[in-house]
């Protein structure tokens, strides 16, 4: 009788023990699943900015007329000699919301953001959800958009504001991975 | 049963471990991406405090330079830098090289810079007139060389001679002539004796005459091609104003001024009430201002040839022909020509880029180009 109720006992804690090595196993998929994700949205937000940055602090470098030709919220035009060679290039920053996709029954709300220089093809510049620019001039004043459309009031420009929003392609627990981003770049050359 | 559940819980324990490890892994790579992003970061700032500092101290010394490359620590990183001299679009530049790395990354800052330049009376301002033909004064005219207030007073500092000429110089009437001499006195203006203490004449100008405005001001070499001072005028800056049709300027005068003739013609009569660099020229040399009827003008009057001056001018007057087409007369009424240091200056300084000096007394650096 001893000997039964023995067995039922180490059966009953062996499997209680058991299920929660399963549940926390599966918990930690889940969770190294998640920062993977979230590492590689970080490493492409860390690449990516890096690289908005390194164009958008030299706006305007050794230009000596107007040294944006458009600004709006989701595009810009800027003129700079970007590769130091004393010729100045003419490179664009267009973002394109993507046509929605759809991953393990979520919502992939990533676009585009595209980069294009002397005129050449479009590149991708980042994978990202938003990306959104605003304009300011010399004493912080917010530029409209509208306002922008005119090439005296671009070149007030002084300021401009950098807001990116990246997610990850694919979801974890029915939700995406997001790192949000926002920096203001004072360009040197533009004063 | 028992050996079965050993296995179970030891294989579980070993997935818990690699996803632990994996997990570490991760984690270790998101905290790198932090310190790599701060790195940059701070490599960047490093490199752009550097330069300021330079900067800094090309404003105390405008001599400034470093040839070979200077290694120094820096704000926790180490920063390698050159200041030399160099040329771009034709403008003479002072460059800042500066290399900056923070736990081994690297960020590199080009700033280009103009030295700063102190408002200043230019070479070719030999005197209160300045003439490359032969000058006769009648009537009332009175040339005074002693240095002047912008606003006429006598400052009592050293001015200059009343006129200084390649041709030769006849005074007549009751006109006169006031300077600083070659010794340093001040003459008040008179009729006689006119020699070498009030005015040079048949004076040889070493390379040649000035024929344009912007040689006047110091050419390529002092940051003004040719072509310079037209456009400053045509970019309306400061109040500058550019025309073919003297009747079309709007008033006071400031800034620069650039009339530009057809060949052959005349303003006349001319209203110059303001301040500034007044140009009346053309590429024939041979544009007239007449009758300068209405003043005063503060600041530099150039041109290619000058009828009579019946207002008041505080500043420099400078005639660039060799043969003006209306004559030698200057002036047969009741104009003045005052010589004055402060107006000149002030007028340079709104086209040379000068800056009032700020901090300290030291005079700042303009940034033209700034790459990081």
């Amino acid at each position: 009788m001893w000997s039964i109720l023995d067995t039922l006992g180490a059966s009953l804690i062996g499997g209680m023990v058991l299920l929660l090595i399963i549940s926390i196993n599966l918990q930690m998929n889940s969770l190294s699943t998640e920062i993977v994700e979230n590492n590689i949205v970080q490493s492409n937000l860390t690449s990516s900015t890096e690289d908005i940055k390194y164009d958008f602090y030299k706006i305007g470098y050794k230009v000596t007329g107007s040294k944006i030709g458009t600004a709006d919220s989701n595009r810009i035009e800027f003129y700079s000699d970007i590769n130091n060679d004393d010729v100045v290039d003419t490179l664009v920053y267009n973002f394109v919301k993507a046509a929605i996709d759809e991953d393990q029954g979520v919502i992939n709300p990533n676009g585009i953001l595209y980069k294009s220089q002397n005129g050449g093809a479009n590149q991708l510049a980042s994978i990202a959800t938003s990306f959104n620019l605003s304009y300011y001039d010399s004493v912080g004043q917010f530029l409209s958009y509208q306002s922008l459309a005119s090439q005296v009031n671009r070149n007030k420009i002084r300021t401009i504001k950098i807001d990116m929003l990246l997610s990850s392609n694919y979801a974890v627990n029915n939700s995406l991975q997001k790192v949000d981003w926002s920096s203001t770049i004072n360009p040197k050359n533009l004063r | 049963m028992g050996k079965a559940l050993i296995i179970l819980v030891l294989g579980s324990i070993s997935i818990y471990l690699i996803v632990n490890l994996n997990v570490n892994n991760s984690l270790a790579e998101a905290s790198q991406t932090a310190i790599n992003y701060y790195a940059e970061m701070q490599a960047r700032n490093i490199a752009n405090s550097s330069a300021e500092m330079l900067l800094a101290k090309l404003g105390d010394d405008n001599t400034y330079r470093v040839n070979n490359s200077i290694t120094a620590n820096f704000l926790g990183g180490i920063s390698s830098y050159r200041v030399v001299d160099t040329v771009f679009n034709g403008d003479n530049l002072i460059k800042i090289a500066v290399k900056s790395s923070y736990l081994g990354i690297t960020r590199n800052v080009n700033v280009y810079t103009k030295s700063s330049v102190s408002p200043y009376v230019p070479g070719p301002v030999k005197a209160a007139i300045t003439t490359n033909n032969n000058i006769q004064t009648l009537g009332n005219l009175v040339v005074d060389g002693r240095n002047h207030d912008k606003n006429g007073n006598l400052t009592g500092t050293p001015g200059t001679l009343g006129f200084w000429t390649t041709g030769t110089f006849n005074r007549g009437g009751n006109s006169k002539v006031g300077s600083t001499s070659g010794a340093g006195v001040d003459i008040s203006p008179r009729k006689t004796p006119m020699n070498n203490d009030v005015r040079l004449v048949n004076q040889v100008y070493p390379g040649g005459y000035p024929t344009t405005p912007d040689s006047i001001l110091g050419a390529t070499a002092n940051g003004f091609p040719p072509g310079k001072l037209k456009s400053i005028a045509q970019s309306g800056v400061n109040g500058s104003q550019y025309t073919t049709n003297p009747s079309s300027l709007s008033y006071p005068l400031k800034g620069v001024t650039f009339v530009e003739l057809p060949s052959g013609s005349t303003w006349n009569s001319s209203n110059i009430t303001g301040e500034g660099i007044l140009i009346v020229h053309n590429s024939a040399n041979n544009a007239v201002i007449k009758n300068l009827n209405w003043g005063p003008f503060k600041g530099m009057l150039i041109a290619d040839d000058i009828d009579k001056i019946h207002c008041e001018i505080i500043g420099a007057v400078i005639v660039l022909s060799p043969s003006p087409p209306s004559g030698n007369c200057i002036g047969n009424g009741s104009g003045e020509v005052k010589y004055s240091s402060e107006a000149i200056e002030a007028a340079t300084a709104k086209v040379s880029g000068a800056t009032p000096e700020c901090g300290f007394g030291k005079k700042r650096m303009k940034i033209s180009a700034w790459y990081e």
